[in-house]
């Protein structure tokens, strides 16, 4: 914890982090106006005092519906990140304590899963299901179980020989309890660090696909939507990418500072 | 690869070299270049430079010669075309009778699966007089059949080629095919031996740019002389730039809010009457969009043929009406889907009526899907609400009309599922009889009729709109930038 | 080394086997009727007894282990089907499509190589300095940045403000350079931060500080002391980072208008043209797999301790 303090990147990120969490929650109370409120009669305004962000093509306030992407985009970030983390940690904790057979075919499906670059599994994901916010979400998803299979394997195969565990086995512990009590809370530090870095590529990536039409459905408010359908106002409104723009590159970069700080307190070799 | 390179370092080279190139762009890389087998605008805006149908529409509307110099009704379903002589193909065979023949032929037939067969699909015989003359014979009298023959579709293809034209078209029109580089670029050049005389402008370049804000910057920085479908806000700042030439002129398109009037949420006409009361065109057409649309109330703009362009808006914009109307009709908190294809476009007209429904009460839920899942979902008999950008391409009522309200077009093309016996009788009446006035009597019936009965709210009628550097003169553009003709068209610095 | 090799061949087998599985699946598990998804819209106007014949045609009744061994054979003999909306073999429309991504992908890589590698030696030797703190901040935000959004902010300054190079297209080096920035820039910051780690890990080490001792000039103590050990983790992420650029590529290829794999992906997926779509993924999944196993195989060549991990 100590060290994690010290990290002043990695405090950068957790404040970030904080404020950002924050505006999503309270993004109601702190918005000018409902973040889907029209007003066609004062459409692409640049920022000023009335609009702090300016306007969109509906002459709707950029800065609420910026405010309360904050939520679209933690969750698209977020649960396709929960998603993979509690698929891909059961397939490695089976595939780490069981071994043989099972462990080869997991580990054999995770490899091809990984033979793919990420954005364009995601891709295929979407185009045998589909566009869609649901399925672009079940897309990232699938694209980052690997790395926790993979991960919670290693740290099983790592405690599985361990004194302790052993021993809770000698006492008779059956195997759910000696995964879920002795073996799992020792890979939950490098999850931790794994979904973070996680949560700034789904992001990203979620961005990715609405740029190309492929994410979410109007009218939510959210940032790739934003950056999606403001670059057709290029280059006259500026504002419409530069807001949206920095709101996403602000939040994978405070999830990324996070992420390593947290890798660095959580490393026991520095 | 580095003999690649060298080539388009090369070509590139040379091509700025030539005098006389106009670069167009457009947004998708056409699917073919063989216009029988697709029905894509992409593909028809480069297959109409290559080949030419047996007669053309003018930006007035006019029926004019193309391939054939003259035509008449022999018998009211026999229609003689005479063809004009010493035509050839590009590959320089001779376009005789047997040629035309052979080519709507092959579009007919079920085994070339041609997606826009549907066009000509009242032919039942083509038969050769004498080299000269041919005759396109129709099961009934099928008055709009000219304007059919018009439609790119019809264009006169070599037979002989065939599955080889659509990576290597070969036409009879004012530019030769060169070279397409998939995804890049399609290359013409003039043809100097067509019957019209060889165009002015020596070579087009069509550009594939799939982003409008990058057709833009390569407008502005000299990369490209002209682009098509500039979306409004786009082109007011084009329009303000003096280095430029902006023109919008009014195109086929019709933007419709389809209502299935056989879905029980919507089969009470006070519904949908709320649903109409509730839109207000003037702020869509005047700050939506710019000034760059009319509004509508006929299913079709006043270009197109039989139009009843002076036709009174039944439901003017009233929110208090329209709430009153819900209430009326004990649909309070009525919750509706709206369905609408992947298009930036029509995606944001769907927001604009969303909120527009939200005001008088109606929580509308928008759902986007690729083109085939929204086709099959508004076809389907739960669909209720459907969002469609529409161009009459034959310019004549029929093609539209028949199509949205005829009821053997269910399920297909009639999605609101209006089924009214005397509409149908006036359908085929106006399509049977060749008569003028009697075909603009029933047309005007129908289009009183569907604009009180509400199977759809027309919300407007886009201008086809386009910005070109000062050097490119004397275009011509029927109505849509598919129908993009150079032939006396000239380019300078 | 040959048995590393040969191991490392062997293990690609079961790989392979189940990316053109997963490749295959994508058909089964398309919502909607198989024809309709495989054919497009020739198939969308068919009455049920036509389906039903192409159904026939297809090979879709056949029970699905047997069309997958149809698909792998077709697939051996480089059939890839034909594209439902263009109606062309899938090979040839990938075929004209794949050398500009290879080459944006390329000189996307030795951009991101350059500048990651540069930036991180830099920063490495002058740790803690306020060169060093900017570096890590501009190698942050540069893996935070969306692509397409640095796309679209190089063309305007650098093609519409500036007019120093062509917005889009692909054709001359001029045409390269701005999308292959875009497409390296997150790689380049991550090839950055992982050239410092290593360099600084080996500056430490202790016959890093006997070269100095002996006096050899700053730059060569670090070249060729520091560095070379420092490239085998580099090597390591420049394999990886190549999926990266592949994904990049993508979203760069729509922005600039760049005729490669993926704005045809993208089209495909757009249009569902499904034969397409499953096309262009194996390919670039195949592209993939082998600069991952050259990638290992160099790794083993360079470092004598990985044949016998």
């Amino acid at each position: 914890m100590r060290r994690f303090r010290r990290n002043r990147g990695a405090l950068l990120g957790a404040v970030l982090v904080a404020l950002l969490v924050g505006a999503a929650v309270f993004a109601p109370w702190l918005a000018d106006r409902g973040p889907s409120q029209q007003d066609l009669r004062a459409r692409l305004q640049p920022p000023s005092l009335t609009h702090p962000f300016g306007t969109d093509e509906f002459g709707r306030s950029l800065y609420s519906r910026v405010l309360h992407g904050a939520r679209v985009s933690l969750l698209t970030g977020l649960i396709p990140v929960v998603a993979a983390l509690v698929v891909g940690s059961s397939l490695g904790l089976l595939a780490g304590f069981f071994g043989g057979r099972l462990e080869g075919a997991i580990m054999r499906v995770m490899d091809v899963l990984l033979a793919f670059p990420s954005l364009l599994l995601a891709l295929a994901v979407v185009g045998t299901l589909g566009p869609g916010l649901v399925n672009a979400v079940i897309a990232i998803a699938v694209v980052e179980i690997p790395q926790y299979a993979r991960l919670v394997r290693s740290v099983v195969l790592g405690t599985r020989e361990e004194d302790y565990v052993q021993a809770a086995r000698a006492l008779g512990a059956g195997n759910a309890r000696l995964m879920l009590r002795h073996v799992l809370p020792s890979a939950i530090g490098p999850i931790v660090v794994q979904a973070t870095l996680g949560i700034g590529f789904a992001i990203l990536a979620m961005a990715g696909l609405s740029f190309l039409g492929l994410g979410v459905q109007p009218p939510t408010a959210d940032w790739g939507e934003m950056l999606a359908r403001g670059r057709r106002f290029l280059p006259e409104a500026t504002w419409l990418m530069v807001f949206p723009g920095v709101a996403v590159s602000l939040t994978v970069l405070a999830f990324n500072l996070l992420g390593d700080g947290l890798r660095d307190a959580l490393d026991p070799r520095s | 690869m580095r003999r690649l390179v060298f080539t388009i370092v090369l070509a590139a080279v040379i091509g700025t070299g030539a005098a006389q190139t106009l670069t167009t762009a457009i947004g998708q890389n056409p699917p073919t270049l063989d216009p029988q087998t697709t029905f894509n605008g992409f593909s028809f805006h480069v297959t109409n430079q290559i080949y030419e149908t047996l007669v053309r529409v003018t930006p007035d509307n006019e029926v004019v010669p193309g391939l054939a110099t003259s035509w008449e009704f022999v018998e009211p379903t026999r229609l003689r075309f005479s063809l004009r002589q010493g035509v050839t193909f590009h590959d320089g065979s001779t376009l005789d009778a047997a040629a035309v023949a052979a080519s709507l032929e092959r579009l007919l037939d079920p085994a070339t699966a041609a997606p826009g067969r549907f066009v000509v699909s009242a032919i039942t015989a083509v038969e050769v007089v004498d080299d000269t003359t041919v005759d396109v014979v129709t099961g009934q009298p099928f008055a709009p059949i000219l304007a059919h023959l018009a439609h790119p579709v019809a264009s006169v293809v070599p037979v002989g080629l065939a599955d080889a034209l659509s990576r290597d078209p070969v036409g009879t029109g004012p530019y030769r095919f060169v070279s397409w580089v998939d995804g890049s670029q399609v290359e013409l050049v003039a043809n100097d031996a067509y019957w019209g005389g060889a165009p002015a402008i020596e070579r087009v370049i069509v550009r594939i740019i799939p982003e409008v804000s990058t057709q833009i910057v390569e407008l502005r920085s000299g990369g490209v002389d002209i682009i098509f479908n500039v979306p409004p806000d786009n082109y007011l700042s084009l329009q303000n730039d003096a280095s430029l030439v902006t023109e919008a002129i009014e195109g086929w398109g019709s933007a419709h809010l389809g209502i299935n009037v056989a879905a029980p949420e919507l089969a009470d006409l006070r519904v949908r009457q709320a649903i109409a009361h509730a839109i207000d065109k003037a702020l869509i057409t005047e700050e939506f969009l710019r000034g760059l649309a009319a509004p509508a109330v006929a299913p079709i703009p006043g270009t197109v043929r039989f139009a009843a362009a002076d036709l009174e808006e039944p439901y003017p914009f009233d929110p208090e009406g329209a709430r009153a109307l819900l209430a009326e009709a004990g649909a309070e908190g009525l919750a509706l889907r709206l369905d609408v294809y992947q298009n930036p476009d029509l995606e944001a007209v769907a927001q604009v009526l969303q909120f527009a429904l939200a005001e008088i009460g109606v929580d509308l839920t928008i759902r986007v899907q690729d083109f085939a899942a929204y086709t099959q979902a508004i076809e389907r008999d739960d669909a209720q609400l459907y969002l469609t950008a529409w161009g009459t391409v034959t310019l004549d009522a029929d093609y539209t009309l028949y199509a949205f309200f005829h009821s053997s077009e269910i399920p297909g093309n009639n999605r609101s599922r209006y089924a009214v016996d005397a509409i149908d009788a006036l359908l085929e009446r106006g399509r049977a009889v060749a008569d003028d006035a009697e075909r603009l009597a029933a047309y005007a019936e129908v289009q009183a009729a569907v604009v009180r009965d509400l199977p759809m709210v027309t919300l407007y009628y886009p201008l086809f709109t386009y910005a070109k550097r000062p050097g490119l003169e004397g275009e011509a553009i029927a109505f849509s930038w598919i129908n993009l003709d150079l032939r006396n068209a000239s380019l300078s610095d | 080394m040959l048995r590393y090799v040969v191991g490392r061949l062997v293990g690609t087998v079961p790989v392979l086997f189940g990316v053109t599985l997963l490749v295959f699946a994508m058909t089964v598990l398309t919502p909607g009727d198989r024809v309709v998804a495989l054919l497009g819209d020739a198939a969308q106007g068919l009455g049920q007894a036509a389906r039903e014949e192409l159904r026939q045609e297809l090979g879709l009744d056949q029970p699905l282990p047997l069309q997958y061994v149809q698909y792998v054979s077709g697939l051996v003999q480089g059939d890839l089907g034909r594209s439902a909306r263009s109606r062309r073999p899938v090979v040839a429309e990938i075929r004209d499509r794949l050398p500009a991504t290879v080459e944006l992908a390329l000189a996307g890589l030795a951009i991101a190589v350059a500048l990651g590698v540069s930036l991180g030696v830099l920063a490495a030797v002058r740790r803690g300095s306020v060169f060093d703190s900017l570096a890590v901040a501009v190698a942050l935000v540069g893996v935070s940045v969306p692509v397409f959004w640095m796309g679209f902010l190089l063309m305007i300054v650098f093609a519409l403000e500036l007019g120093w190079l062509p917005a889009s297209g692909r054709g001359t080096w001029r045409h390269l350079v701005l999308p292959a920035v875009t497409v390296g820039v997150a790689s380049a910051a991550f090839i950055a931060r992982i050239t410092r780690g290593a360099v600084i890990e080996t500056l430490g080490q202790d016959y890093v500080r006997t070269a100095r001792s002996k006096g050899l000039a700053e730059r060569r103590v670090v070249l060729r002391h520091a560095l070379r050990p420092a490239m085998l983790p580099i090597v390591t992420v420049v394999g990886l980072q190549l999926g990266g650029l592949l994904g990049g590529a993508v979203l760069t290829e729509t922005v600039f208008a760049w005729p490669g794999v993926g704005r045809l992906l993208v089209d495909a997926i757009v249009a569902r043209d499904l034969p397409l779509v499953q096309g262009c993924v194996l390919v670039i999944a195949l592209l993939f797999i082998g600069v991952n196993l050259v990638v290992d195989l160099s790794y083993a060549a360079i470092n004598p301790k990985v044949r016998y991990g």
